[in-house]
């Protein structure tokens, strides 16, 4: 049985968020294997041993600060569920949770949970970008993602960057890393249906959450859809 | 002198586009350049009434305009949904005589939510209905809060709020200002649960903690309560019956009424005009009987003939979810077989790539409901895979990238032919299957 976190699904819920989840439950579904997915959020506890995989999706910056103060709480568990190479993905702007503070219009500066050494502003202005990136992981996969972001990251000195950009752009005009690759743990800006979209990201994740490589995955339309998508940036 | 020169120039402009049937914004965008604070200028007889929202600003401003024109009074509205800064000023300044005074009994003004702030910045209105907010059109807008933050700035405190009690997103707008709710009850198709993907009021929107419902009408339009802090559909002044849903007709506060677009959706909407023309003063039982002689034009819905063979045009809005799953109800209310095409481009106007947004619109209402479906557009197998992901087998699903490759394969499908698509690219895909 494989057992899925989405936490705080009712906070962070920007918009295609289920996509990801949607997509992980149709192969665990086709290769027969059980799951369970729980939904939780800041009026529970956690316990994060229980789970496989975690996915926090984006939000709106009010609810993201909400659910940072509930986040805050379970920093020891998050550390160690890194460490032991977790597998979890962090999209959008819910990678600010790993921030040490976030900074919102309001001028009013909230405290992260100190997990990576940076800092974030939330300024209101919405920012859209087409993505096309090298993932770290495995430079050879070329990643297609979208962001739409308020939040920018101050810069920052990237140890391990999940990223590096080929075109779009990220939190500056300069700078072409983005993101957090830390073990198992996946964060960037780029948001929805980010394993949909890249067919090869998905076999990875698969294959870490099931710890198996033969899975069947009937993926032809999705790699379709994502050369047809990576050749408009050619 | 400066405004003068904005009025007359936007009247002249305004008559030669009402000739060419051009032209809407462009003469209140011209006066602005001249004059950018001609919109506090101008003077009124009567009441002005802000209609916004995410969804049905325009029928709701077309209801009540018909039943204030009905009932006698003069009425000035920009009921083409010329929305924006420039399509208002064109509305008032040529509604305006030589003195900059709009003579009328009501000014109803149909407002972009995005343009709220902007529209409002140099006068109020004195009354604003908000139809419902929800997430849409994001590449644009960012998110709901955004937009909440830009209609705050256009809510003046004096401004009398009419809102959607259904709605515990709008329902919560400026706080302290005066207000009256409109509510639809429990019907025979209200759900316990969500019914589709898009919900976007999970959360209380005052203490983020999980919200509970007694009921949804569609998406999280609804009955609602928070069990950590108590807030709750508030108590509406006027409350909506549907007696029967196939025959259109319903009930508020008692009085019976009926429409020809028979859905929950605008069976709210209908309770909203007859709402705001009652806090206008009209008597309720004169405002339903009105009511019932209106006769909605549903531009969205289009049916003709390609080739003798009946079709559909469903005008559907990319990136608005909650207005894609409505054309996805009205598509299956229709009983007969059908073959539906659905187009996916690149994002309009910024032609990004993104496709987030097909993970919010319900196309899982589909299975079962078509006899074939023809995926088009730019990012058909984006499409292709959401609709995969639906439930829908590869088999059942003919995957085109160009409208032009489209009508050799409609010779092996069945049924009517229902095209799903936004107005930008309605006519390249009906032109090129013809």
């Amino acid at each position: 049985m494989i057992n899925i976190l989405w936490l705080y699904d009712d906070l962070l819920d920007l918009y295609g968020d289920s996509g990801n989840l949607m997509i992980i439950k149709y192969y665990l579904k086709q290769n027969g294997i059980e799951y369970k997915i729980d939904k939780l959020s800041i009026s529970d506890k956690l316990d994060l041993s229980k789970y496989d995989m975690i996915y926090i999706g984006p939000g709106k910056i009010k609810n993201l600060i909400v659910a940072s103060q509930h986040f805050n709480q379970y920093k020891q568990q998050f550390s160690e569920a890194i460490e032991q190479g977790k597998l979890i993905l962090i999209s959008g702007n819910a990678q600010l949770l790993l921030s040490r503070s976030i900074t919102t219009s309001d001028n009013i500066n909230h405290l992260g949970s100190g997990l990576l050494e940076f800092d974030a502003i939330d300024n209101d202005q919405v920012f859209i970008s087409d993505v096309i990136a090298q993932t770290n992981t495995d430079p050879s996969i070329l990643i297609y993602g979208f962001i739409n972001r308020t939040s920018y990251i101050l810069p920052y000195s990237f140890n391990r960057p999940l990223l590096t950009i080929n075109k779009g752009l990220s939190d500056h005009l300069t700078s072409y890393e983005q993101g957090f690759l830390i073990n198992n743990l996946f964060a960037s800006w780029l948001l929805g249906p980010i394993l949909v979209k890249n067919p090869q990201l998905l076999r990875k994740f698969l294959c870490i959450l099931t710890k198996k490589d033969n899975l069947m995955i009937d993926d032809q339309l999705s790699q379709t859809a994502y050369k047809l998508t990576v050749d408009e940036f050619k | 002198m400066r405004f003068m020169l904005a009025l007359l120039l936007a009247k002249i402009l305004a008559s030669v586009g009402r000739l060419t049937k051009k032209g809407t914004n462009l003469p209140g965008d011209i006066a602005l350049k001249i004059d950018k604070h001609l919109l506090g200028k101008i003077t009124f007889t009567g009441k002005v009434i802000a209609i916004t929202g995410s969804n049905g600003k325009t029928s709701t401003t077309n209801m009540l305009t018909y039943i204030l024109k009905e009932a006698g009074f003069k009425v000035v509205s920009n009921q083409k949904g010329s929305n924006l800064t420039g399509g208002v000023a064109t509305t008032l300044l040529s509604s305006a005589n030589l003195k900059g005074r709009v003579v009328a009994d009501f000014v109803i003004l149909e407002v972009d939510e995005r343009y709220s702030r902007l529209i409002f910045k140099d006068f109020s209105a004195d009354y604003l209905l908000c139809t419902n907010l929800f997430r849409d059109q994001l590449t644009r807008n960012g998110n709901v809060d955004v937009i909440i933050n830009k209609l705050h700035e256009a809510i003046k405190p004096t401004v009398s709020l009419i809102l959607n009690a259904n709605d515990p997103i709008s329902t919560n707008l400026a706080p302290n200002n005066k207000r009256v709710y409109y509510h639809l009850n429990r019907s025979s198709i209200s759900s316990d649960k969500p019914t589709n993907i898009t919900h976007d009021a999970k959360v209380c929107p005052l203490c983020m903690h999980r919200l509970d419902y007694n009921f949804y009408h569609y998406n999280h339009i609804g009955d609602y309560y928070c069990h950590h802090c108590g807030y709750q559909t508030p108590l509406a002044k006027y409350n909506a019956d549907i007696i029967d849903l196939d025959a259109g007709t319903f009930k508020v506060n008692n009085h019976l009424t009926k429409t020809n677009f028979k859905s929950i959706f605008n069976i709210i909407n209908t309770t909203a005009a007859i709402a705001t023309a009652c806090e206008l003063g009209l008597d309720i039982d004169i405002v339903t009987k009105i009511m019932t002689n209106f006769n909605i034009m549903e531009q969205r819905y289009h049916e003709f003939l390609i080739n003798d063979r009946k079709a559909m045009m469903i005008l559907s809005k990319n990136q608005n979810p909650v207005s894609y799953d409505q054309s996805i109800d009205y598509l299956n209310s229709i009983k007969e077989p059908k073959t539906v095409i659905i187009v996916v481009n690149n994002i309009n106007h910024t032609y990004h790539k993104d496709t987030t947004w097909l993970y919010d619109v319900s196309f899982e209402k589909l299975l079962g409901n078509v006899a074939n479906i023809i995926c088009c557009g730019e990012r058909a197998y984006d499409l292709a895979v959401r609709l995969k992901l639906a439930g829908f087998s590869e088999e059942t699903m003919i995957i085109k990238e160009k409208p032009q490759m489209i009508k050799n394969e409609l010779n092996d499908t069945k049924g009517m032919i229902c095209f799903l698509t936004e107005l930008y690219d309605a006519k390249t895909v009906i032109n090129a299957v013809k």
